[in-house]
């Protein structure tokens, strides 16, 4: 009874348009009256868990994505993207899918990608015939591969509410990624020709091709620099965020000299702005987490899933099923910090290991950011695309039912596809 | 005596692990010899957060009992245990630590400081030093292995006088820097945990022996006062049981991980008895006096009185 | 505006503290333990100047399915009134919370495990934002008030 007037407080709130960390607030408050809460310890324990040296990675990432934007990196990986598979059959919209997975080799959000790549790619794709509203659903999908792609804000956050190697837990989500990237090339490859016709214009010429390969390599060597350093034992994964920063201004204000003071402060604003949204959001959901634990909801909840759904089978497709609901009605921060931590306990008393679970939640959140009514990367691409939403919120349904879901599908009941690299890597 | 209901944590064993078996039989201790006055909830690692968080808890009386690692950010002083070659045998440690024991005696006067009841350890053993590629018994050998240390003082101190580099890595980032080769070793923990998960990444576990590690087994003060004489009579009998069971269980047990190192591949090195008292003798040069800054000249005295010889 | 140089100067120590931990135990061997110790001190007033900043900028991550159905002005108006008097009541817990953490704080002191910094440091970042987002509360219901009160005026 009392969990389900806490659910409804915060759809309330949420509803209303409360911002999301005050609908937690106004929860948490709820339930320290009903449970009677240690207020000496409260916000101590609160407190306890941002002051975490693994979080450091969420700010710096932040910073980064928005670096790489402002600095000109975004539209030199563009660039380079297009020299390479613009000439072929569907390759604009393949040249978003993949600068996409490039970008999000560098950065731990979707919403730098949605933001630097929208704005430089939507108009040309339109040019070539490409609606609008496909290319911000595409391009909606796409950014999540951000988060698939390590460094991913996603899996700190799930590493750190649920007790994980943040780098094994980067690696889980590697093979899901590369599903879903050859999922969204042959959808696009699909599309056109059916859902829309593409026209071949504007095709760069062979040494503009060779220019913008050359100007990429600066921006290509950060990927390397960061995964290499990772996991070639030069800095831990917290560490590479402020490798990855350092990288990014370097390349961004001297090498191709973008980077001005004005744009950097403005970066550096907004990337704190995000940073500080999503930590408040941290902070009272920890808070709610601890009383729960205190009233053994975690326990409860285990044992009446187990309770019903024994086999592993028709538990992960309820867990499944949790995860897309609420990725449909939350954002995708809640979702992470949340929903996992309070059934991994489920999923693991059924023998599912941490590791797939952190790729299973990876791909839930691909689809939850998309997904109406909450749909805040989907909204974002409109937003950057200068689109109505009900353009797009078809074909980005599309894209959902018949690549995200599937690779989802695959992921949870595939366990070798998420466990295979933090095998390779020796995590697993 | 009225019928109470108290919390009992950990935060180094989920359910299953030696200690959570450990709190399930206090717990039933507990009540079996209260005849069900005094009845046991049970949290197991994590359940209720990480360790400086359900240490708060423990302290602000939210959970009553623990099991569990030392830690010292509300008095500096508890680092105290982690003094370095304090004590060099089994059978030295557990005159220490239990009832009456002269390391008992000196941390039951620094938890009731901070509001704590002090009952005994729960020890894990003696540690060492797991690397890869080479070892050392010797402060020259060590010179250039970069070895991961826990943050809490003394432990870099120590690692240094006994000639290592040392890098301090946030737990939640050990398992990672030590597979992908940040440092070259490991160097805090008994045999089991460099077993448990390094045992394909490091090649030598050498047995320096520089301390001897153990969780404590606490209550809080005021839940503590809150119990009859024969409740709290109760309670601290089962801590006294557990323990004594434990220090006969420990050794057993990091007998059979040294065993289970070598058949996967690790060579377990024992340092010869002069280069482990060269060790001490210089360990104890170094970092005593550095204590004595930060627990004060009155307990680094208790120590030196009773520390065994070298 | 101070916010701003706060939170810029917090992401430069956050950045730079951790590239030099990194640069000086790769190349020289050294233990920057400290480095810790300070990076989350500052970490911690970037996270609440930041959470400040959205505050101000009213760019804290919000459910915009009901506001984005509304289109009359003085419907409009009423709701960001409402929205901003739930916040204001929610922030007001937020300061009670941060309130009794600092309480206990002086009953129990506690440090930062290298530096041994008193730990109230810190803790001061969610004090200074709980108290600022209430404030910022505070700006938008009468702002709100103040637009209810006009619309009103042109439609009556
Ligand atoms: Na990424
Ligand atoms: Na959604």
């Amino acid at each position: 009874m009392e969990a389900a007037l806490a659910i409804l407080l915060l759809v309330v709130l949420m509803g209303l348009g409360v911002p999301v960390a005050w609908a937690f607030a106004g929860v948490l408050a709820y339930l320290v009256h009903i449970y009677d809460a240690n207020l000496n310890t409260l916000m101590l324990q609160g407190f306890r868990s941002l002051n975490s040296v693994v979080l450091l990675a969420l700010p710096l990432f932040v910073l980064t994505g928005y670096l790489m934007q402002s600095g000109g990196i975004a539209l030199r990986l563009v660039n380079f993207i297009e020299a390479i598979v613009g000439r072929r059959k569907g390759g604009f919209g393949a040249s978003l899918v993949l600068t996409s997975g490039i970008f999000g080799a560098i950065s731990g959000t979707a919403t730098a990608a949605v933001a630097s790549i929208g704005t430089i790619m939507i108009d040309p794709l339109e040019k070539r015939g490409y609606p609008r509203g496909y290319s911000a659903a595409l391009l909606g999908i796409a950014s999540l591969l951000g988060i698939l792609i390590p460094p991913s804000i996603t899996m700190i956050l799930f590493a750190v509410v649920t007790r994980q190697s943040v780098a094994a837990c980067f690696a889980a989500t590697i093979g899901p990624a590369i599903l879903l990237s050859l999922g969204l090339l042959i959808f696009n490859r699909v599309s056109v020709g059916r859902a829309f016709d593409e026209q071949l214009t504007g095709i760069a010429q062979k040494a503009e091709r060779r220019g913008a390969i050359a100007k990429a390599l600066p921006a290509l060597a950060l990927p390397a620099i960061i995964l290499g350093g990772i996991y070639g034992g030069i800095f831990t994964p917290t560490e590479a965020a402020a490798v990855a920063v350092i990288a990014a201004l370097i390349v961004g204000a001297f090498v191709y000299r973008d980077l001005t003071w004005a744009r950097f402060r403005s970066s550096v604003i907004s990337a704190a702005e995000t940073t500080g949204s999503i930590v408040l959001i941290l902070l009272f959901s920890f808070m709610i987490s601890r009383i729960l634990a205190f009233e053994r909801v975690p326990q409860d909840l285990t044992e009446f899933v187990t309770g019903f759904a024994t086999d592993p089978f028709w538990a992960l497709i309820l867990v499944n099923a949790v995860l897309i609901v609420a990725g449909a009605l939350m954002d995708d921060v809640s979702v992470t910090v949340v929903i996992a931590p309070l059934f991994l306990p489920v999923v693991t008393a059924v023998g599912v290991d941490p590791l797939h679970f952190a790729a299973i939640v990876g791909c839930s959140v691909v689809i939850g950011a998309n997904s109406p009514p909450v749909a805040p990367i989907l909204y974002m691409a409109c937003r950057v695309g200068r689109i109505s939403i009900h353009h797009a919120v078809g074909p980005s349904l599309l894209l959902i039912a018949t690549v995200a879901l599937p690779v989802m599908l695959v992921t949870t009941f595939w366990p070798e596809l998420s466990l295979f690299f933090p095998r390779l890597f020796g995590f697993y | 005596a009225e019928a109470v209901t108290l919390k009992m944590a950990t935060d180094s064993g989920a359910k299953g692990s030696p200690t959570g078996d450990a709190m399930e039989e206090w717990a039933e201790l507990i009540s079996e010899s209260t005849g069900g006055d005094v009845e046991v909830e049970i949290f197991y690692q994590n359940e209720l957060g990480g360790q400086q968080e359900v240490f708060d808890l423990f302290v602000a009386g939210d959970v009553d009992l623990m099991i569990n690692w030392p830690m010292t950010s509300y008095d500096k002083r508890i680092s105290v245990v982690y003094t370095p070659y304090m004590v060099f045998t089994w059978e030295e440690a557990l005159d220490a630590y239990k009832p009456g024991g002269w390391v008992h005696s000196m941390m039951d006067g620094i938890y009731a400081d901070i509001g704590l009841k002090f009952f005994g350890a729960w020890p894990e053993g003696f540690n060492g030093v797991a690397t890869k590629g080479r070892y050392a018994t010797t402060v020259k050998d060590a010179d250039g292995l970069k070895v991961r240390v826990p943050p809490t003082f003394p432990f870099a101190e120590t690692l240094q006088a006994m000639g290592y580099q040392t890098a301090t890595i946030d737990w939640g980032e050990v398992f990672t820097s030590i597979q992908t080769g940040v440092v070259d070793g490991d160097a805090a923990n008994v045999i089991y945990w460099d077993y448990e998960y390094f045992r394909d990444t490091l090649d030598y576990y050498t047995q320096t022996k520089q301390n001897f590690i153990t969780g404590i087994l606490s209550m809080n003060l005021q839940s503590w006062e809150s119990l009859s004489a024969d409740q709290q009579k109760a309670v601290e009998a089962g801590a006294v049981k557990i323990m004594e069971k434990h220090f006969a269980a420990a050794r057993e047990i990091d007998r059979s991980y040294v065993e289970k190192a070598k058949e996967a591949g690790m060579t377990y090195v024992e340092p010869s008895d002069a280069d482990m008292k060269a060790l001490a003798k210089t360990v104890r040069e170094t970092v005593w006096p550095q204590m004595e800054k930060e627990v004060g000249a009155e307990i680094m005295d208790v120590i030196r009185k009773n520390a065994s010889k070298l | 505006m101070a916010l701003d140089a706060v939170a810029i100067a917090a992401s430069l120590l956050v950045t730079g503290l951790l590239f030099v931990l990194v640069l000086t135990r790769y190349v020289f061997g050294w233990n920057f333990s400290e480095a810790h110790d300070l990076s989350l001190l500052a970490a911690m007033f970037l996270y609440m100047t930041g959470a400040l900043i959205a505050s101000r900028r009213l760019e804290h991550l919000t459910v915009d399915f009901l506001p984005s159905q509304i289109s009359r002005a003085r419907a409009k108006a009423i709701h960001r009134a409402v929205v901003a008097a739930i916040t204001a009541v929610i922030c007001a817990f937020f300061i009670y919370w941060a309130y009794r953490m600092f309480a206990w704080g002086l009953m129990r002191p506690q440090t930062t495990p290298a530096l041994r910094l008193p730990l109230w440091i810190p803790q001061a970042s969610i004090m200074l934002a709980a108290v600022g987002c209430f404030a910022y509360a505070l700006r938008d219901l009468i702002a709100g008030l103040e637009d209810v009160r006009r619309s009103g005026g042109q439609d009556g």
